[in-house]
C-alpha cells in the first residue's frame, strides 16, 4: 500500500506538468472566428449606400484615450452629399464643424466672438500622419464602398459585426475598424481602433437619405 | 614654415604640456582688435545665429525622400548635439516650448471669465474627439487655448525660406534638393563635436557657421598634414644631400631653429596664455630664415667677416618684425612677437653653436657663381616695373571672406541657398538685463511701427510684455483661477484629466513662480546669451538699415563689424610699410656706409614684390592679407640676400671662380633653393590662406634671388666700395 501511495504522489508533479502543457496549448477563448467577405458580399452588406445622393444622420461618439484614462463623449450629426462632400457637425461638448469638400477642409469651432475658422487643402497637409487620419476617417464617413474594399480586408464576426483591417498598415492610422449594419441596411455603429491605442466608438441614428 | 613644421611638432610632442590642445588657440578672435572681437563673440553667442542648413542633392531629378527620412531619424537621435532639427512631422521636440508658451498665457493677456475659459476647453475637447496622432493630442492637452498659433507666427516672421514643404521636408522643386535646417546646441567654436554625425551623412552638405568652421579647419588640417609631410621629406632630402656631399656637419644649422621655435612658443604662451595655430605655422618659417646665416658662414672663406653681414641681415629682419608688432590686430602682434623672439633665439643659438663648434661651419662650395647676365638684368628691370604697375593698379583685398575656404560643392549650394533665403543682413543689438531688454524692446517696436514698418524686429517684447503688464495679467488669472473653489476643481473629471498638463501649468500655487522664471522660458532661449538679450532687426532695404542704425547706434551688422578688419589693416600698413622700408634703408646705409648701396640693397625686394604682383596681374587676382604677410617675410630674406651679395662684391674676391666667389654663390643659391623647396608644397594647398602664402614666398624668393644673383653683380661694385 505504501509503495502504491508513493508512486501516485510521484505522478502528481508529472500530471501538473502535462495539465499545464495542455492548458497552454489550448487556443485562447473569446476570439470569434472571422469569415473573410468577398467584394460581392461586402457590396451586399452595404448596398444601402449604393445609390444615395445625400444622407443625414445623428451620432453619439465616445473616444477612449486609454493612456490617460479619459472617455470623451460627443454628439452631433453627419451629412453626406455625394460624391465628395462631408459635414461632421459636433454639437456637444462644443460646437465644431468639419467640412470636407473634395480635398478642401474647413474647420469651424467656437461660438460668437471666439469663433475660429481654419481652412486648408488636404494636399498641402505636410503632416502625413494627420493627413492619413483624416483621409481614413473620411472614406468611412462617405461610406465609399469601392475605396473601403480596396483598402481593407473585411470579415464577418459571429454576432453580425464586421471587422475591417487595413491591407497596408502604413496607409491608414487605424489598426482595425469594427462596424455593425442595422437590419435596415444602414451603418449602426462604427468603432475605430487607432494605432495610438485610442478607440473611437460611434453610434449612428437612423439616417434620412435622398437617392440618386 | 614647411621646412621645419614637422620637427617642431615633434618637439612640441616631446615637450608634452605644450602639445596640449588648450595651449593651441585656433579661434578667430585673433583677427580682430579686442573691442571688435568682443562684438563678434557676442554675435556668435546667441543661439539664433547657430542655425545651419543640411542640403541633399536629388537622386536623378527627384527629391530623395527615403534618404532624407533616414537622415532625419539619425539627426533626431542626437539630442545631445542638436537642439533643433526641422524635418519630418514629429512635434515631440517642440512640446516643451509649446507647453511653456501655453502656460505663460497668464503673463501675456488678461484672463477670461470662468465660463469663457470653460467654453474654450470644451472647444478643445471637441477637437480632441477627432482622430489624431498622439503627438498632436499631447500638444492639444498642453495648449487647449491654441496659443501655439502666435508662436508659429513669430517663427515664420524670422525664417524666410522660399521652399515648398513636402512630406515633412523643405524641398526645392526646381532642383530636387532637400533642405533640413538644424541648430546645434553649441556655438561654432565647438563645431568639431558634429563630425561623428556628419561622417554618417556624407552625401549631405552642411551650410552655415558650423559647417563653414568645420570645412575650414578640416581643410587647413589636411593641407598642413600634406605640407608637413612634404616639408619633412624635403628637409630629410636636404640633410641627405649634405651627407652625400660629405657636409653632414652642416646639419648643425638646424637645431638652433628647432630650439628657437620651441623656446619662442613657450615664451609666447607664458605671456599670452596660448599660441595660435596660424602663428606657429607662419612664424616658424620666419625663424627658419636663420638657416641662411648658417649656410652663409659655412661657405664663406672668412666666416668672421660674415658675422657682420649676418648681423646686418638680422637687424633688418628684426626691425620689420618690431614695426609690425605694433599692429592692433592681435594675430599680427602675436605672429611678430613669436617670430622676433624665435629669430633672436635662433641667431643667438647659432652664434653659440658657432663659437662652440666652428669647424662644423666649414663646407666646400658648389660651382655656382654670382655673375651678372643680360637676362638677369632684364628680368630684374621687368620685375621692378611689375612691382610699380602692380602697386598702382592692384587694390589689396583684406576682406576676411578671402580667408574662408569653400569646397566647390559648398560654394555652389551656398550660392543657391542664399537666393532662397534672400539677402538677410540682420542688425543685432544686445541689451543687458532681462527687464531692461523687455522695456527697450517695447520702445523699439513702437518706433519701428511708425518709422520703418516694413522692417521686421524680433525681440523679447514679441514674447513677453513689460513687468507691470505681466503683473496685471497675472492678477486677473489669479482672480479667475484661484478665488473660492479653484477653477480646476470646478471642472468635470474628463476635463481635468484631458487637460491635466495645461491645468498643472496654471496651478494657483505655481503662478508666481511662473512669472519669476519667465526669463528662463525655452521659447526665449534663442535670444539669450547669459544675461544679454538680443534685439534682431531685419531691415527691408538699405535705407531702413540706415534709419535703424541712426535711431539705435548700437545696432550692428556682422559684416560691418568684420569689415573693420580690412580697414584697420589698410590704415596700419599705410605707415608700417614705409616705416619698415625706411628703417631697413637706414640700417643698410649704416652697414654699407653708403646710401647708394643701401638703395641697391632694396632692389631685390622690389624684384621679389614684382614677381608676386605679376602673378596677381596676370590672373586678375587681388593680393590678400596673407600675401602681405608673405611679402613681410620676403623683405627679411631679400635684404639678407642683397647684403650677402653686395658684401661679397665689395670684398676681397679675386675672380668669379675663386673659392670666396663660389662660396658666396653657393650660400645664396642654396639658401634660396631651400626656401623655395620648403615653401613650394604650400602652393598646392586648397586653402587660400596657405596657397597665397606659398605663392608669395616662392615667387618672391625666385624674383629676389634672380635679381641678387644675376643683376646686382652688374652694379660693378669694387673692392672696399662705399659710395
Amino acid at each position: 500500500m505504501a509503495s502504491t501511495t508513493r508512486s501516485w504522489l510521484g505522478l502528481v508533479p508529472a500530471l501538473l506538468v502535462v495539465y499545464g502543457a495542455v492548458l497552454g496549448a489550448a487556443p485562447s477563448p473569446a476570439v470569434p472566428e472571422a469569415r473573410l467577405l468577398g467584394p460581392a458580399e461586402v457590396a451586399e452588406k452595404l448596398k444601402f449606400y449604393e445609390r444615395i445622393a445625400t444622407l443625414r444622420t445623428t451620432f453619439s461618439q465616445t473616444k477612449t484615450m486609454k493612456e490617460i484614462g479619459v472617455a470623451l463623449d460627443s454628439k452631433g450629426h453627419l451629412e453626406i452629399e455625394r460624391p465628395s462632400k462631408v459635414r461632421w457637425v459636433v454639437e456637444q461638448p462644443s460646437p465644431m464643424t468639419v467640412v470636407v469638400d473634395g480635398s478642401n477642409v474647413k474647420l469651424e469651432s467656437g461660438t460668437g466672438a471666439d469663433k475660429k475658422t481654419e481652412q486648408w487643402d488636404m494636399a498641402s497637409v505636410t503632416d502625413e500622419k494627420l493627413s492619413k487620419a483624416l483621409v481614413g476617417m473620411l472614406a468611412w464617413m462617405r461610406l465609399d464602398v469601392p475605396t473601403l474594399q480596396a483598402s481593407y480586408a473585411i470579415s464577418e464576426l459571429p454576432g453580425g459585426q464586421l471587422r475591417a483591417v487595413p491591407k497596408e498598415t502604413a496607409a491608414v492610422p487605424f489598426k482595425a475598424l469594427v462596424f455593425r449594419v442595422h437590419k435596415d441596411g444602414h451603418l449602426e455603429s462604427l468603432r475605430l481602433e487607432e494605432v495610438s491605442g485610442d478607440e473611437i466608438a460611434i453610434e449612428f441614428g437612423k439616417p434620412r437619405i435622398q437617392k440618386k | 614654415m614647411t621646412r621645419f613644421l614637422s620637427p617642431l611638432f615633434l618637439l612640441l610632442a616631446i615637450a608634452g604640456p605644450v602639445a596640449e590642445s588648450k595651449v593651441l588657440d585656433d579661434g578667430d578672435g585673433v583677427f580682430f582688435p579686442p573691442a571688435v572681437a568682443d562684438t563678434v563673440h557676442t554675435f556668435k553667442s546667441f543661439p539664433v545665429f547657430w542655425w545651419n542648413f543640411l542640403v541633399l542633392e536629388p537622386n536623378g531629378t527627384l527629391p530623395d525622400f527615403a534618404r532624407a527620412r533616414a537622415a532625419c531619424h539619425e539627426l533626431r537621435g542626437r539630442t545631445d548635439l542638436l537642439a533643433r532639427v526641422e524635418c519630418g512631422d514629429d512635434l515631440s521636440g517642440y512640446r516643451p516650448i509649446v507647453a511653456a508658451w501655453a502656460g505663460d498665457v497668464v503673463l501675456r493677456r488678461d484672463a477670461p471669465t470662468r465660463a469663457e475659459l470653460k467654453s474654450r476647453l470644451d472647444e478643445a475637447m471637441a477637437r480632441a474627439s477627432l482622430p489624431m496622432p498622439k503627438d498632436l493630442l499631447e500638444t492639444l492637452r498642453a495648449d487647449p487655448l491654441g496659443e501655439y498659433a502666435s508662436l508659429l507666427a513669430h517663427a515664420q516672421k524670422r525664417l524666410k525660406l522660399a521652399l515648398e514643404r513636402k512630406s515633412g521636408f523643405f524641398v526645392d522643386d526646381a532642383t530636387g534638393r532637400i533642405v533640413v535646417p538644424v541648430q546645434p546646441a553649441f556655438p561654432p567654436e565647438q563645431s568639431a563635436r558634429l563630425l561623428p554625425v556628419l561622417e554618417k551623412l556624407p552625401e549631405w552638405a552642411l551650410l552655415g557657421p558650423h559647417g563653414s568652421t568645420i570645412e575650414n579647419r578640416e581643410r587647413i588640417r589636411i593641407d598642413l598634414e600634406r605640407v608637413s609631410l612634404a616639408g619633412t621629406i624635403i628637409l630629410l632630402g636636404f640633410a641627405l644631400y649634405l651627407a652625400v656631399r660629405g657636409q653632414w656637419r652642416l646639419w648643425v644649422v638646424f637645431p638652433p631653429v628647432f630650439a628657437a621655435a620651441f623656446l619662442s612658443a613657450l615664451t609666447v604662451r607664458f605671456f599670452c596664455g596660448s599660441v595660435h595655430g596660424l602663428v606657429l605655422a607662419f612664424g616658424t618659417g620666419i625663424i627658419g630664415l636663420t638657416v641662411d646665416y648658417g649656410l652663409h658662414l659655412a661657405y664663406a672663406s672668412h666666416p668672421e667677416r660674415v658675422w657682420r653681414s649676418n648681423f646686418a641681415g638680422f637687424a633688418t629682419t628684426m626691425v620689420c618684425l618690431l614695426v609690425l608688432m605694433s599692429s592692433a590686430v592681435p594675430l599680427l602682434r602675436q605672429l611678430m612677437l613669436f617670430s622676433a623672439l624665435g629669430f633672436a633665439y635662433a641667431y643667438l643659438l647659432l652664434w653659440v653653436t658657432y663659437k662652440a663648434w666652428p669647424k662644423a661651419f666649414h663646407a666646400e662650395p658648389l660651382g655656382v657663381r654670382l655673375r651678372a647676365t643680360r637676362w638677369g638684368v632684364a628680368s630684374a628691370v621687368a620685375l621692378g616695373l611689375a612691382a610699380v604697375v602692380g602697386g598702382a593698379v592692384l587694390r589689396p583685398a583684406f576682406d576676411l571672406r578671402q580667408l574662408d575656404y569653400q569646397s566647390p560643392r559648398t560654394a555652389r549650394l551656398a550660392e543657391w541657398l542664399f537666393r532662397k533665403t534672400g539677402p538677410m543682413r540682420p542688425l543685432f543689438e544686445p541689451v543687458s538685463g532681462f527687464d531692461e531688454a523687455v522695456r527697450g524692446a517695447v520702445a523699439r517696436e513702437r518706433w519701428r511701427e511708425s518709422a520703418v514698418p516694413r522692417t521686421t524686429l524680433e525681440s523679447v517684447a514679441d514674447y513677453v510684455p513689460e513687468t507691470d503688464a505681466r503683473r496685471r495679467h497675472l492678477d486677473t488669472w489669479k482672480r479667475t483661477l484661484c478665488e473660492e473653489e479653484s477653477f480646476a476643481g470646478s471642472l468635470p473629471p474628463t476635463h481635468r484629466k484631458l487637460f491635466a498638463p495645461f491645468l498643472e501649468a496654471i496651478r494657483c500655487d505655481a503662478l508666481d513662480a511662473r512669472a519669476a522664471a519667465v526669463a528662463d522660458a525655452p521659447y526665449l532661449r534663442h535670444l539669450r546669451s547669459g544675461d544679454r538679450w538680443l534685439a534682431l532687426w531685419l531691415p527691408s532695404d538699405a535705407a531702413d538699415a540706415m534709419a535703424v542704425q541712426k535711431a539705435y547706434p548700437k545696432a550692428q551688422s556682422l559684416m560691418a563689424v568684420v569689415s573693420t578688419f580690412p580697414a584697420l589693416l589698410t590704415s596700419e600698413l599705410r605707415w608700417m610699410g614705409p616705416l619698415s622700408v625706411l628703417l631697413v634703408f637706414l640700417i643698410l646705409a649704416w652697414h654699407f656706409r653708403s646710401a647708394r648701396l643701401a638703395a641697391w640693397g632694396l632692389v631685390p625686394f622690389v624684384a621679389g614684390t614684382g614677381a608676386v604682383l605679376l602673378r596677381s596681374l596676370l590672373l586678375h587676382e587681388q593680393p590678400s592679407f596673407v600675401t602681405l604677410v608673405g611679402l613681410v617675410m620676403m623683405l627679411g630674406l631679400s635684404v639678407d640676400y642683397a647684403i650677402f651679395v653686395l658684401d661679397h662684391l665689395r670684398g676681397d674676391s679675386a675672380s668669379e671662380d675663386s673659392r670666396e666667389a663660389r662660396g658666396a654663390g653657393t650660400a645664396l643659391w642654396l639658401s634660396a633653393a631651400t626656401t623655395v623647396l620648403g615653401f613650394l608644397p604650400l602652393v598646392f594647398c586648397e586653402h587660400r590662406v596657405l596657397a597665397h602664402l606659398g605663392w608669395a614666398l616662392v615667387l618672391g624668393t625666385l624674383g629676389t634671388v634672380a635679381c641678387a644673383g644675376r643683376a646686382l653683380p652688374a652694379l660693378g661694385v669694387g673692392r672696399g666700395a662705399t659710395s
